[in-house]
């Protein structure tokens, strides 16, 4: 296990980003295209110049070469060799330091059995899916034993599903070898659920790092608009819902009481294109409110600033329905929130 | 390549129309002779031991001289992607070099190295290895630079990197070089050995000549070209053997 720190690091993305992880955690960072994400990557794996220090367990590595600095890479591309077989590739690592025959069979055969593809080892890249690419990518990182791992939005070109189980998958494996591990990725729900901390990346600069909760707001205004509600659960109403109080407004959320033991106050966020609009006040009145037009502001989005009794709620509306329903500032409208795309985070639950 | 139905018939219509042509006799057949000659001529000449002897000759010197231009040529290309800096000093100047005819080196290097067996084993080296340089160079500056960036951080030193990463890579585009530059090599021999040597094959076409053998002449040139195209047919092999191994289509 070991502890990273970063102490002014800048070069010709990156503005004095000061960066600390817990040895054996799991850091998230989080960040749009171009943030630098993957250059902050390259600047702990040591294949690009920069000015400041990167210190391992507080020893300064900046003049180890990356060969020495023992660290698991997995990039966006993968980069599998593709003239090499699945074994072959995650031997690889070990046979360049020169490791005996049996021993590389023995790491690489424990390792490839963890992630479950050792039945793939005699096959080459190019025949194997994204999903087990992507395990075999993780398992050449592995096989080297390493100090610390960097994974660079390893799950991107994936479907919804496979993404899932190898979130899961990914957090048991971490778990599992202690690794202190860096996560990069621009989707929020990979950070929330993957991130022991999550640290927010923007045009070089580190905006905010804490758990999910604490960097909210920070995500908000830089990375997609958030409707951030705080709340205090009232009433679980069955396994799978709980009714929450924010300001004077009730919501149905989605709940799984097994994951939360005590819900102290949550933290509801609902993204502002996921919010539907009405003029008439809708059938079915789940989780819909009358409210305000506050303001109207468009641009990039048509975005509409609901008051609700006090709160206030961004929605986005699309052209279409937008022109249909013409809208303006001091209008009645019907807001209503579907479940499905509430999300509830509960302070220090991971 | 695919013979196919169509392809031969072909063929075998030209021939058929050689036949004809030569037995016709607008020309004196020993001007002309049919394709029932040159092969006649053919079997004979592959039993005698002149032209065994010629032959051997200017298949030694094309494998000596086409293995040190290739083995030069991808030394080079190696070394000109991994460095910059000896990129940017020796690109111009290799490229330079390309362009010369390396037939019209000939007089010059009979001057210098004298008519021995040298001679042809330096022309086919010259004009197999600064193509080789090229395309060894193109197909290891078209890797995926991460997959070097991965191979480092797995460990590997730069010497490892280039056996295991680069060389591999660039295996489908040197292949590509040598399976051209592999007839090459036998026309640059064969028009050395009939310029400035007195052995070889095209020494042997040379007397055949001053005896107007035309059937030797005819019966020599299709030698040459199933040599040049067995040649070619090796490489093609070979490279469509690793890009399928490794998954991709090779066609």
């Amino acid at each position: 296990m070991t502890s990273i720190e970063l102490k002014h690091v800048t070069n010709y993305i990156l503005k004095d980003v000061n960066l600390k992880i817990n040895s054996g955690e799991l850091m998230v960072i989080l960040g749009p295209n171009g943030a630098g994400k993957t250059t902050l990557l390259n600047v702990i794996a040591g294949l690009t110049k920069y000015k400041g220090t990167v210190l391992f367990d507080e020893k300064p590595v900046d003049r180890v070469p990356p060969h020495l600095r023992n660290i698991g890479y997995v990039p966006q591309s993968l980069a599998l060799f593709p003239h090499m077989t699945v074994y072959d590739n995650v031997a690889y690592g070990l046979k360049v330091r020169g490791k005996p025959k049996s021993d590389i069979e023995k790491t690489v055969k424990e390792i490839m059995g963890l992630l479950g593809i050792w039945s793939l080892r005699d096959n080459y890249p190019m025949k194997l899916s994204g999903g087990e690419q992507q395990k075999v990518a993780i398992a050449r990182a592995l096989a080297i034993k390493p100090r610390i791992l960097l994974l660079d939005e390893p799950f991107n070109n994936l479907q919804m599903n496979t993404r899932k189980s190898l979130r899961l998958e990914l957090k048991k494996i971490q778990r599992l070898f202690k690794v202190t591990t860096i996560f990069v990725t621009h989707d929020i729900n990979e950070a929330e659920e993957l991130g022991d901390k999550i640290a927010v990346l923007d045009k070089g600069r580190i905006l905010g790092v804490g758990i999910y909760t604490e960097v909210l707001p920070v995500i908000s205004s830089t990375i997609c608009k958030l409707n951030i509600l705080k709340g205090r659960i009232v009433r679980i109403i069955n396994s799978g819902l709980a009714e929450v109080v924010c300001d004077r407004i009730r919501l149905i959320v989605p709940f799984d009481s097994g994951l939360y033991e005590h819900p102290p106050i949550v933290t509801v966020t609902v993204s502002p294109d996921k919010i539907l609009l009405y003029r008439v006040e809708p059938r079915v009145k789940t989780n819909t409110f009358k409210g305000v037009i506050k303001r109207i502001e468009t641009g990039t989005y048509n975005e509409v600033i609901v008051d609700i009794r006090g709160a206030e709620l961004t929605i986005h509306v699309d052209l279409e329905v937008f022109s249909h329903l013409n809208l303006k500032v001091g209008d009645e409208v019907y807001v209503k929130v579907p479940i499905r795309h509430i999300r509830i985070s509960v302070p220090n639950n991971k | 390549m695919i013979i196919n139905l169509k392809s031969l018939i072909v063929i075998l219509l030209f021939l058929l129309l050689w036949e004809i042509i030569g037995r016709l006799n607008f020309v004196p057949s020993y001007l002309f002779p049919p394709f029932s000659i040159v092969l006649f001529t053919l079997t004979n000449m592959m039993l005698s031991e002149q032209f065994l002897e010629a032959y051997l000759i200017t298949l030694r010197r094309v494998i000596i001289g086409f293995t040190l231009g290739a083995a030069f040529g991808i030394t080079c290309g190696i070394f000109l992607s991994y460095s910059k800096t000896l990129r940017e000093s020796f690109y111009p100047l290799f490229s330079f070099l390309a362009v010369i005819p390396v037939i019209a080196l000939l007089p010059l290097l009979m001057v210098w190295i004298g008519l021995n067996e040298l001679l042809p084993i330096i022309m086919v080296f010259l004009c197999s290895s600064i193509p080789v340089v090229f395309n060894t160079l193109s197909g290891a500056r078209s890797i995926n630079p991460e997959l070097v960036k991965i191979a480092r951080t797995l460990g590997a030193s730069d010497i490892k990197i280039i056996y295991t990463i680069i060389l591999p890579l660039s295996l489908p585009s040197i292949l590509s070089a040598l399976k051209i530059e592999a007839a090459m090599a036998w026309k640059t021999c064969f028009v050395t050995e009939m310029l400035a040597l007195s052995s070889g094959l095209g020494y042997y076409m040379l007397i055949a000549e001053s005896t107007l053998r035309v059937d030797i002449l005819l019966a020599s040139i299709i030698v040459l070209s199933v040599s040049c195209y067995i040649f070619y047919l090796v490489f093609e092999y070979i490279e469509s053997n690793v890009l399928r191994r490794w998954g991709y289509n090779s066609k």
